[in-house]
């Protein structure tokens, strides 16, 4: 029987899978991505679903214990407040009614993908009271809910981001590095111009440029923009790199020797060899990039209320007495920390598994 | 008998901040169609970059200063780009040396044959390319093409590489084959199945090959004609029977000395004195002088004329 023939990507993720931890960033990542594109199922309110009595409401305690001690299933009581001598508020729970945690609920409705429009929410309670799993916002609003919808922006942002970066990086090193001479000192120059500048400055100064008050599928458009903008530059250097060793080599040659173009080498022959290094690069990049926005949301440049994103969740957090009073809105902090974390483990993963080194000899 | 591919006067220098590498200078040569043409020198006497040239691939730093490649009847340094491109896979092919690495380790090999049949027809269909490739594969004798077009390059020998690339090479059936060192890398047994194949598949789909290598021996079985080259230039040139029997210039006699003779076993190898001329400062006049023992005065000041001296034999040297 013949043994089948493995591609060196085959080969690589073999070894990948062999790297625990990588393995278990990937499935973390997994879920965290899916619960960006399923959010209106998992978060129990939409995101813009206030309730103003309940500003900064403390996380709900969930029961599972009846006033008897036994188990029984879970349920929360209705929260009430009163002011303490520096009108702040203090939150009680109500135990004169208990609402009972229902799953697949009908609630706020909302559309996945808009393909799938539907009203059930994975879990949630009796609209008379209120859940909120990781406490509310000053205006009420369910954090949990703003979270995983802010995943779909904070989390969308640093792969879009990237994948253009990446299209413009590889297509501009590929010309750069293949051509040599004169494209080629065109072309690393204005990579150079753009790096040269600090990048936090120049993604403030390029947001300046576009209008302040824009909706926020535009904001999105532009901060995806800036971001790639500044990103290129990085990958085409290092794209440029490997083109100029990759063209002198045998297969190139034969190539060219046997009448492909030149685009069709750059694109079948150079730029697929630089891929053992693109895998690492992206999943060591995307970080940066969420880093990036959840910065410019922190700032108010970024996504704009009632739009959620993760950054912009933690610029409620910028007044050091919110953080003492109500430490839950710091949640979201927590998670751009384990996504980015997550994707460089991934990353570290991926480089073992496809070193450069050891596939350019 | 008409000449395919005739070179005229190509100078190929490469250029560097401190030098001026003549790599090949003032090269003459003719190909009869259907023959095969040896070209036979040391390392860096300018072989390959004679090949390339032909081929269009001198790249900057390299840059053909001077001459003309008339291929059926047109001037392939005047033609454009793309014209060339379109030339090159289609009438004009290359094996290399190194088949091991001429072949991309990323794709099987089918999807390599049929990028090399595709880029010179983009009309042929997916089934007519399929069946163009198992036939290409059986004719350069791989064994079982149908299960090992989905193969990576790395589960080939280097002499079942070799044959792959033969098969890319005569993908669209050149009409002039340049094989640079094709069995170079390959061990002995293996260079003899090669060059038994390249002349199996001459007779079969009718081509003209030239043949670039260093090894005397393997010109002396499978070579109709010999240019020997030394320093960027052509030295001497003959049928094959006639410059083993007749070698003539100082520089084709020292290499024909020496070949190791089995025979001899106690005598000394016989090398030629000193080393390779360096092509960034070679030595005047004749290039060969420093090691010749021939070598006169006038050898150190002028370049002897390249002169036919009987019937399809040419040579340049003043003492002959």
């Amino acid at each position: 029987m013949k043994k089948k023939s493995y591609s060196q990507f085959a080969i690589g993720f073999k070894k990948l899978r062999k790297h625990k931890l990588a393995v278990f960033s990937f499935y973390l990542l997994l879920l965290l991505y899916a619960s960006a594109v399923f959010a209106g199922f998992l978060a129990p309110y939409h995101y813009d679903n206030e309730k103003r009595s309940l500003s900064y409401n403390p996380p709900t305690k969930i029961h599972f214990l009846n006033e008897d001690g036994k188990f029984t299933k879970p349920y929360i009581y209705e929260m009430s407040y009163k002011f303490d001598e520096f009108y702040n508020r203090i939150y009680t729970e109500d135990k004169s009614q208990k609402y009972k945690l229902n799953f697949f609920i009908r609630g706020d409705k909302y559309s996945i993908l808009g393909l799938i429009n539907s009203d059930i929410h994975l879990f949630g309670v009796d609209p008379k009271a209120r859940l909120y799993l990781l406490g509310a916002d000053s205006r009420g609003r369910d954090l949990f809910s703003r979270i995983v919808y802010g995943g779909q922006i904070s989390l969308s942002i640093g792969f879009v981001a990237v994948f253009i970066s990446l299209i413009i990086g590889l297509f501009v090193g590929g010309i750069s590095g293949y051509f040599k001479g004169k494209t080629d000192t065109i072309l690393m120059r204005l990579c150079e111009i753009i790096m040269v500048i600090p990048g936090f400055y120049l993604m403030l100064s390029l947001r300046s440029i576009f209008s302040y008050s824009l909706n926020s599928l535009q904001i999105y458009f532009v901060i995806v923009c800036i971001m790639s903008f500044i990103g290129w530059p990085g990958v085409a250097r290092i794209v440029r790199g490997m083109a100029l060793s990759l063209r002198e080599r045998e297969f190139v040659l034969a190539a060219r020797a046997l009448g492909v173009s030149n685009l069709k080498i750059i694109a079948r022959h150079i730029i697929p060899h630089t891929f053992s290094y693109i895998v690492v690069s992206v999943s060591l990049a995307i970080p940066g990039f969420i880093l990036g926005e959840s910065a410019l949301s922190l700032l108010g440049l970024g996504i704009q209320d009632p739009y959620a994103s993760w950054g912009n969740l933690l610029s409620e957090s910028m007044a050091i007495a919110q953080i003492k009073f109500h430490p839950w809105i710091l949640i979201p902090g927590f998670f751009i920390f384990i996504t980015v974390m997550a994707f460089n483990l991934l990353g570290d993963g991926l480089r073992d598994a496809f070193d450069p080194k050891m596939n350019i000899e | 008998m008409e000449n395919i591919l005739e070179i005229k006067n190509l100078h190929t220098y490469f250029f560097s901040d401190e030098a001026q590498v003549k790599a090949v200078e003032n090269l003459n040569l003719k190909v009869k169609k259907g023959e095969v043409l040896a070209l036979v020198g040391e390392s860096a006497c300018g072989k390959s970059v004679s090949a390339y040239s032909v081929m269009g691939l001198i790249d900057s730093p390299g840059k053909i200063v001077k001459g003309e490649i008339i291929f059926k009847g047109q001037d392939l340094l005047k033609l454009p780009k793309k014209k060339m491109q379109a030339i090159r896979g289609q009438d004009i092919s290359l094996v290399f040396q190194e088949p091991g690495s001429s072949l991309n380790p990323l794709y099987t090999i089918g999807l390599q044959i049929d990028e090399m049949i595709r880029a010179h027809n983009k009309t042929a269909s997916k089934e007519d390319r399929g069946k163009r490739i198992l036939e290409l594969l059986n004719k350069v004798g791989i064994s079982n093409p149908q299960s090992r077009i989905k193969d990576y390059p790395y589960n080939f020998s280097g002499g079942q590489a070799q044959r792959i690339m033969i098969a890319m090479a005569l993908s669209c059936e050149p009409k002039l084959l340049i094989a640079d060192e094709p069995t170079t890398s390959l061990d002995v047994t293996i260079q003899a199945q090669i060059m038994n194949l390249f002349m199996r598949l001459r007779q079969e789909l009718d081509f003209t090959l030239i043949l670039i290598t260093h090894n005397l021996a393997l010109c002396s079985e499978v070579a109709d004609r010999v240019a020997i080259m030394y320093a960027g230039r052509i030295v001497e040139e003959a049928l094959i029977e006639e410059i083993f029997k007749n070698p003539l210039h100082p520089y084709t006699k020292a290499l024909f000395a020496s070949i190791p003779q089995a025979e001899s076993k106690k005598a000394r190898l016989k090398v030629i004195k000193g080393a390779v001329a360096d092509p960034s400062a070679k030595p005047s006049g004749c290039h060969f002088h420093p090691r010749c023992p021939l070598a006169k005065n006038r050898c150190k000041v002028n370049y002897p004329e390249y002169r036919e001296i009987s019937p399809g034999h040419s040579l340049s040297c003043f003492e002959i």
